[in-house]
């Protein structure tokens, strides 16, 4: 076969050609990867945006399911069970970054006369997210007063040091309850007063807070019955170092302002200012954290009662 | 080898030595545009289904807070209340709240003066199925003008 040199109709691309094409192609790619760029920007921003929201969304959710059910106990001077108390707060410890509550956990029914350091519950009737732990929990117990009246009626705390099964006095299942009265005099003139079959709760001391760690804020929560460590729940939130809080809690009265005790709180303002995990492009131009505020409010179900 | 460079009769010369990369860039480029596309609504989609879920919990709780509230002050309205014997429970007639959303109330009667007035709120959808379900109690005593909630710790959380 014969070479011809110098033809333009052999076969392969001319230098012009491959520029232009090469040019053009180039052109394409940057178009595309111009496009790739903006768009992976875009759905970056928004899965960010997205786990922002529901992020704050969820913690808005979990605080105010956790205090809705927090109340007081008193014993009313009626009562004649010796000295009146001051109303005693599910509230422990009330900051506003801060919060330690008494958690209800369960509500069961006696099925048993009560001892002064034992009490059982009817399996069958008990309600709850888990059964009592001994060592961990404690127990309010209703003491009725006067069948006319229920100024008189009261509710008195005790711990729980053990439990077991045991059985009710119709030989039904029961959860045996050991109990420490921290008031014995207390104890000895109101356990006569329980009646068969009166509601129990269960207790379990939490804590929700907001805190710091590796630099970032998230808000974090931890039984302190059981000596817990604090676990982070929801986060990042916004920095207080670097601005405005990532969380803040509000401890309001029955007027709608600040309480001066936490027996006076009826309701808790929740804020929540919750920031994107990582740096976002957004209009502006340059990448920055994205930032969302969220803020509700929680009335304490058994505080609206004088 | 060269008869297949010669064109078909009847239509015009086309060159089939091409090789280049636009179709193959493009088709990448929208494989990459399509999945982040898919990304994002995925993203948006699950965001959305979350918020509707809080809604759906939020009335669910509300119906079962107005079920307890109906029972409570309409007491004289079921006589099989004060005929309940201690120990026993018994199943009110539900009512629906619109929107598809329901209550159904149960009271329980632990001791001779005490009730424990249940009240499950449902959620559901235009089939039946339920979407969210949530049940509160209150716990009440009698008194010769009624029956009333407790003064203290009346209201109970049965459910997450």
């Amino acid at each position: 076969m014969r070479v011809r040199r110098g033809t333009r109709t052999g076969s392969g691309f001319t230098l012009v050609e491959l520029m232009v094409g090469l040019a053009f192609t180039m052109a394409v790619s940057a178009v595309v990867y111009r496009l790739l760029l903006v768009s992976g920007r875009a759905s970056r921003a928004q899965v960010e945006h997205a786990a922002l929201q529901d992020n704050v969304r969820a913690g808005a959710l979990i605080v105010a399911s956790e205090l809705q059910e927090l109340g007081f106990d008193s014993v009313p001077a009626l009562a004649g069970l010796g000295a009146a108390s001051a109303a005693s707060s599910d509230i422990l410890l009330g900051q506003p970054g801060r919060i330690r509550y008494r958690a209800m956990r369960g509500l069961g029914f006696t099925c048993l006369a009560p001892a002064s350091a034992e009490l059982r519950l009817r399996t069958a009737t008990y309600q709850g997210a888990r059964q009592p732990e001994g060592g961990v929990d404690s127990v309010s117990l209703f003491v009725e007063g006067e069948a006319s009246v229920s100024d008189d009626d009261a509710w008195i705390r005790a711990a729980v040091t053990g439990m077991s099964n045991g059985s009710c006095a119709d030989g039904a299942a029961a959860l045996a309850l050991t109990l420490a009265h921290p008031d014995a005099a207390l104890a000895g003139s109101a356990l006569p007063r329980v009646a068969v079959g009166g509601p129990v709760r269960i207790f379990e001391v939490m804590e929700i807070q907001y805190y710091r760690s590796e630099g970032r804020s998230w808000l974090g929560m931890r039984s302190v019955s059981r000596g817990e460590i604090i676990q982070p729940l929801i986060g990042p939130l916004a920095d207080s170092a670097a601005g405005p809080r990532g969380f803040t809690l509000g401890y309001l009265n029955r007027n709608d302002v600040p309480a001066a005790t936490m027996s006076d709180v009826r309701s808790v303002t929740i804020g929540f200012h919750g920031v994107t995990d990582r740096a976002v492009w957004s209009g502006s131009g340059r990448p920055a954290v994205d930032s969302l505020a969220l803020s509700t409010r929680v009335a304490l179900r058994n505080m609206l009662r004088p | 080898m060269t008869a297949a460079r010669q064109p078909a009769p009847g239509r015009a010369f086309r060159r089939i030595d091409e090789r280049g990369l636009a179709l193959a860039v493009t088709i990448f480029a929208l494989i990459i545009l399509g999945a982040l596309l898919a990304t994002g609504f995925r993203a948006g989609h699950l965001e959305q289904r979350a918020g509707r879920n809080g809604v759906y919990a939020g009335q669910a709780a509300d119906a079962a807070e107005a079920g307890a509230a109906e029972v409570i002050g309409n007491w004289g309205t079921y006589p099989q209340l004060a005929a309940l014997a201690v120990g026993d429970s018994v199943t009110l007639p539900g009512a629906s709240l619109g929107r598809r959303t329901t209550y159904q109330p149960t009271v329980f009667r632990p001791t001779e003066s005490l009730y424990l007035v249940r009240s499950r709120g449902i959620r559901a959808d235009a089939d039946g199925n339920v979407l969210a379900q949530r049940l509160v109690g209150t716990l009440a005593r009698t008194l010769p003008a009624g029956v009333v909630p407790l003064r203290q710790r009346s209201w109970v959380r049965l459910s997450p």
